[in-house]
């Protein structure tokens, strides 16, 4: 009794013990019921039955008996497969009753319990199909607001979805469904939910796909699976949107601006137009790239984004829409844009006019000093400048993808400028000793019309071995500017024999043209798993007449009389033939590349009125050597070297005679022989991007072999100059050392540079060789924070030491100190306020040539407040040059010629404005820029 | 009776041979795989635009998509056998920069991974720009979703699974239950079989396995990663975090990459 007591008490204590751990064990043998072989390394896997997730699972062994334990109570399914069995499958329940759960013998069969009937499982997306390449096209069939895929599929005739979501089409399975060329897995419901909705479907296309290894080898290995291409359609970008910009402050500067964009399926037309004072003549960055074209983005093999902008190259067309140059502008511009694309993409066209009207008021004053062997000569100079300037342009650039491998880009462009402009200018000179030596006043007027024309035809291909690629480059350009003008000019001489004056009154009347073609053919071939060789060749034509007239007054005071001496006629043709072979090594850590350019040039110009001609032959060097290294992906060296001819041109060789300004005569030389100059390049940079650190070392160096100089002859009676061209047996050279360092100290980013130039150069003043030096010195430190939505600041600023030295007329020279500084910050301020300001600062010390400092802090800030919610619309009131010291001052030096000059600018100004971005796009957010 | 009975037994024993020979599955123990891991440029560079880049990212996208192929693939290899197994990547023939439009961690990533099944864990080699380190760690708990699709991989039948990774991202493996190793690319494993596809379909990116050797490994072959700064997977999170936390979402799909 007592025992079984025990015993009783030891039951109840295992029981207990077994419920609280509630694991289990589970064994069995696989068999082979056929042959009732026991299966060995069978998979058998325990998966819960309310999620089908997988619990435990073994192999059973050489006897085919399996053992798994620890399982919890609960309900399961087993699932046991062995390759080429049909899956055993068994619900079962695991509960306190029954410590040990034993399936004995499973007995693997060709048919058993289908595993897809226990599993749980949301409505899956796996679909089968048969036939050839079909299109469906969604649109001609009902499709609910939010219906699946399947739903639609299920509609096409010949198409069957079963409850599963498996589709047959044409009684064969469809083994591969593609959503836009991808493989698509389908979402497991349970677990992720990003459904594919019908209405986001564009077209569904049915086809026999080659197998992969037959699209890989080309080889048709005859293996078809049946695909279905679900492809999607593009983002739905229907709407539009625009900007108005309205400001106004003291002194009548204003600044407008109105842009709006319209799209349609792929189709884009935008419109701007801005009406400003301010400096604005364009639209900048970003407003260029929404309201405007950008067909011209490439994405390199770097993964770089490649802009290749092009610019007419004057004042009033930069990348950011601000004007540059000197002055102050007054714009009205404006412009339309469409584009489209249509073929699958494969066919794009891209189109712009733009037409904008510019006047330009320039006040400047220059004082100079030119240091000649036996004193020198103080110039001071004003000059009042009007200009009107209204420019068209138009084009069109169309671009196709022949196929895969071959892309053709047809290009064509036409500009018109008309311009008028109007100068004033008053000098005067004298010498060491503060004697005037001459005087001169002049006005010139001119109009201008120029028309430019050109077309270009670019096409890429990549031939079938890998890297073999060619391309070609074709285009022609028409040039043609017209100008007629009249200039009137005197000129007083303070000689010793005593004072002279010279009246000039001509009216001036230019036709130039110039058509130049230009071809250039690329072969890249290559040799060998990393070596590469790039073949190219290029032949160019120019043919232009330059046919430039001047006429003085006759009898009856009209400007019929030819002036031989400042009238000219040339025409010029040149042929240049361009050859090139380089050779290119890349492998895992370096690249090397080397070759040369040969380009034989002939260039024969005629003058048509004086009946000389120069015909010159040269042939044109480009040697070029790269070497570059990566340590690693953000650690590299790179040395280059590469050398160029550089051939006189035509003006040196031939100039025109002009008389536009008297007191400075240049003078041809058709003896000139090219220079040759050879430059070497040395960096290296070493980013560390976890520790935000980076070093930057840079080295330039180069030198020129039989430069062509400068030859003034400047008459110390008069101060009246002649220049020309002449060829010298020195060398000149140039150099550049940079280093920088950056690093984040205290979650600041705190930077260092130091730069060092110079060169050494030469020049004949009165027949004498000088030889000039100059060197700048220069530090920088920076430091600057970005927290994203909250502010930003930056601060930088250094020293640098300007040394120039001249052999010639060392009386003076313009050795000194600069500081050059700013500073900056923008604060994200509650209730949609920012506050933002700027500020330059230059100083420029005494020099022993000019015996005053110059010192000047431009400071600018704006304050701004957003409203509306979706902080469309925003005030702003903005100060700019606060201190009114904007002078537009520059000071240097160069061959012997000391310059200071100052120029007119926008200075200070307060003003209010408005700006009001708006936009429907397909009801999502609206763009606005931050 | 003796008689019959050793007869029986003797039919028993010819039968269970001659069947042996023919039913019973030959298992793979050990050999090579090789993947192929394919990513769907287009898709994953249209999800880095955003209304603060468009203005240049847009028109840099559209460029991309035709002058680009939509997929770029790399290969991998997986050496294992019943107790260990390495993946790895072949030495990098061009060292590109880790910065650029069309540059994605998930795609760009290249982990050597050796894994040990006997004591579940792992030991990575992982290279975050100028750093390398070495997480060991035990192996990911995968809560895998067993389904009754298959599909043949290389040669081999195959059945899928699903699951739920690091809370969002949706894998989908398949696994054949003839290699008799439960590895598999990258860091998936624990599925009754060798992965020999995976998938993540969100992310657009997929390995597949293009060739399985049967071969004895050499334990060379199966040494793991020794360079880099020692750290488990805890301890990279806060390095990243610490990292790229100005980085938005270049952070986040990076942090993502590393971590996987």
């Amino acid at each position: 009794m007592k025992n079984l007591l025990r015993s009783l008490c030891l039951l109840l204590l295992l029981t207990t013990y077994a419920k609280a751990q509630n694991l289990h064990q589970l064994k069995g043998r696989t068999i082979d019921t056929a042959s009732t072989t026991l299966l060995n390394g069978a998979t058998i896997a325990v998966l819960n039955a309310k999620d089908s997730t997988l619990v435990k699972f073994t192999r059973s062994n050489e006897n085919g008996n399996f053992e798994i334990n620890g399982i919890k109570n609960g309900k399961f399914i087993l699932l046991v497969s062995y390759p080429k069995y049909a899956d055993f499958v068994d619900e079962f329940t695991l509960d306190s009753t029954q410590q040990i759960k034993d399936f004995g013998k499973i007995n693997l069969v060709g048919t058993a319990t289908l595993l897809q009937d226990v599993l749980v499982k949301g409505n899956r997306n796996a679909i089968k199909i048969k036939g050839d390449t079909t299109e469906f096209d969604p649109k001609a069939y009902n499709i609910e607001p939010n219906a699946k895929v399947e739903d639609l599929i299920k509609q096409f005739p010949g198409i069957q979805v079963d409850k599963d979501g498996k589709i047959t089409a044409q009684g064969k399975t469809v083994q591969k469904v593609l959503v836009d060329g991808e493989e698509f897995f389908g979402d497991d419901p349970t677990l992720v939910t990003k459904n594919l909705r019908a209405d986001m479907v564009d077209k569904v296309q049915l086809y026999d796909k080659t197998s992969d290894q037959a699209a890989f080898t080309g080889i048709d290995d005859g293996q078809k699976a049946k695909t279905l291409n679900i492809k999607l359609k593009e983002d739905k970008k229907n709407g539009y949107f625009g900007k108005l910009e309205g400001g106004y402050g003291t002194k009548d500067f204003y600044n407008s601006q109105a842009l709006f964009n319209r799209f349609w399926g792929k189709k884009k037309f935008s419109a701007y137009g801005i009406l400003s004072n301010t400096g604005t003549v364009g639209l900048n960055w970003d407003d260029s790239r929404k309201y405007g074209s950008d067909n011209n983005v490439q994405v390199g093999d770097d993964g770089g984004i490649y802009y290749s902008y092009s610019s007419s190259g004057d004042d009033f067309e930069d990348f950011n829409g601000q004007y540059g140059g000197r002055g102050l502008p007054t714009a009205r511009t404006g412009g339309l844009h469409f584009d489209d694309k249509w073929n699958k993409d494969n066919e794009s066209l891209n189109t712009n006019y733009k037409i904008g009207y510019i006047r330009l008021k320039t006040v400047s004053e220059d004082l100079s000093q030119n240091n000649l062997p036996n004193g020198i000569i103080n110039n001071q100079s004003n000059q009042n400048d009007d200009k009107d300037v209204l420019r068209q342009k138009i084009d069109a650039t169309y671009q196709i993808k022949l196929d895969t491998t071959a892309t053709l880009k047809l290009s064509i462009n036409g500009a018109n400028n008309q311009g008028s402009v109007l100068s004033s200018f008053n000098s005067s000179s004298t010498d060491g000793n503060n004697n005037p030596l001459n005087k001169s006043e002049r006005k010139l007027s001119n109009n201008t019309d120029e028309q430019n024309f050109f077309i270009s035809a670019f096409l890429t291909k990549k031939l079938k071995k890998n890297r073999r690629t060619f391309s070609l480059n074709l285009s022609q350009s028409i040039n043609q500017n017209k100008a007629n003008g009249k200039l009137f000019a005197e000129n007083t001489f303070f000689e010793t024999t005593g004072v002279r004056d010279s009246i000039t009154n001509q009216l001036k009347i230019n036709n130039i043209k110039n058509n130049a073609f230009t071809s250039n053919a690329t072969y890249t071939e290559p040799l060998g798993k990393s070596l590469s060789v790039i073949v190219n060749y290029g032949l160019n034509l120019t043919d232009g007449r330059a046919d430039r007239r001047s006429f003085n007054l006759d009898g009856n005071a009209n400007y019929t009389v030819l002036d031989n001496r400042f009238s000219s006629d040339f025409k010029l043709n040149q042929v240049s033939n361009q050859g090139g072979l380089v050779f290119n090594i890349k492998k895992t850590k370096t690249t090397v590349n080397f070759g040369s350019k040969i380009s034989a040039v002939n260039f024969k110009q005629i003058d048509l009125l004086g009946g000389n001609s120069v015909n010159r032959n040269f042939i044109n060097y480009f040697p070029q050597a790269t070497y570059q290294y990566r340590f690693s992906q953000q650690k590299s060296l790179r040395l280059s070297y590469n050398g160029n001819t550089s051939q006189p041109t035509i003006d040196q060789l031939q100039p025109l005679t002009n008389n536009n300004n008297p007191l400075n005569i240049v003078v041809g030389n058709p003896t000139l022989k090219p220079s040759f100059r050879s430059n070497f390049n040395g960096s290296f940079n070493d980013y560390k991007v976890i520790k935000d650190q980076s070093l930057y070392f840079n080295v330039y160096y180069s030198f020129t072999n039989n430069p062509i100089v400068s030859d003034v002859t400047t008459d110390t009676q008069t101060g009246k100059t002649t220049s020309r061209f002449v060829n010298i047996t020195k060398a000149q050279t140039d150099y550049f050392l940079y280093a920088s360092f950056s690093r984040k100290l205290l979650d600041v980013n705190v930077g260092l540079n130091l730069r060092a130039s110079g060169n050494k150069g030469y020049n004949f003043i009165n027949t004498n060789l000088n030889e000039t030096l100059n060197n700048s010195f220069s530090g920088a430190l920076r430091v600057y924070k970005y927290v994203d939505g909250k502010y930003n600041f930056y601060l930088n600023g250094g020293p640098s030491y300007n040394v120039s030295k001249a052999s010639i007329g060392n009386l003076a020279n313009n050795n000194g100190w600069v500081f050059n500084g700013g500073a900056g910050g923008r604060v994200y301020l509650p209730a949609k306020f920012e506050i933002s300001t700027d500020a330059d600062y230059n100083f420029r010390g005494k020099t022993p040539a000019f015996n005053q400092t110059f010192s000047q802090f431009i400071w600018n800030a704006y304050l701004s407040k957003k409203f509306l919610k979706s902080q469309g619309l925003k005030l702003t009131l903005s100060a700019n040059d606060i201190l009114n010291q904007n002078t537009g001052f520059t000071r240097s030096a160069f061959n012997g010629n000391i310059t200071q000059n100052t120029v007119n600018t926008i200075r200070r100004f307060f003003m209010f404005s408005i700006v009001w971005d708006f936009s429907k796009m397909g009801g999502s957010t609206p763009i606005q820029k931050k | 009776m003796k008689k019959i009975l050793m007869f029986l037994s003797l039919m028993a024993f010819c039968l269970s041979n001659t069947t042996a020979y023919s039913q019973n599955a030959h298992f793979v123990k050990n050999g090579i795989i090789e993947f192929e891991k394919k990513a769907n440029m287009f898709a994953i560079l249209k999800r880095k635009i955003d209304k603060d880049n468009e203005s240049y990212y847009q028109p840099a996208y559209d460029a991309y998509k035709r002058d680009k192929p939509q997929f770029r693939t790399s290969k991998s290899t997986l050496y294992f056998n019943q107790d260990k197994s390495l993946y790895k990547w072949p030495e990098e023939e061009q060292m590109a920069s880790n910065f650029g439009f069309d540059k994605d961690f998930l795609v760009e990533i290249k982990n050597t991974i050796a894994t040990n099944f006997n004591n579940q864990t792992s030991i990575s080699k992982k290279n975050m720009f100028e750093d390398t380190y070495l997480v060991t760690d035990s192996l990911r708990k995968i809560k895998w979703k067993i389904t009754d699709e298959t599909r043949e991989i290389a040669g081999y039948n195959c059945r899928r699974a699903n699951a739920l990774i690091m809370d969002s991202i949706y894998v989908v493996a398949y696994y054949s239950n003839q290699i008799a190793v439960s590895g598999g690319p990258e860091s998936f494993t624990g599925l009754p079989g060798m992965i020999l596809g995976l998938a993540l379909p969100h992310e657009n990116v997929t390995w597949f396995a293009t060739k399985v050797t049967e071969v004895a490994v050499p334990e060379k072959d199966l040494m793991p990663p020794t360079k880099g700064k020692p750290t488990d997977n805890k301890g990279l999170g806060e390095i990243i975090k610490k990292t790229m936390k100005d980085w938005g979402t270049y952070g986040r799909q990076a942090a993502k990459a590393l971590l996987l």
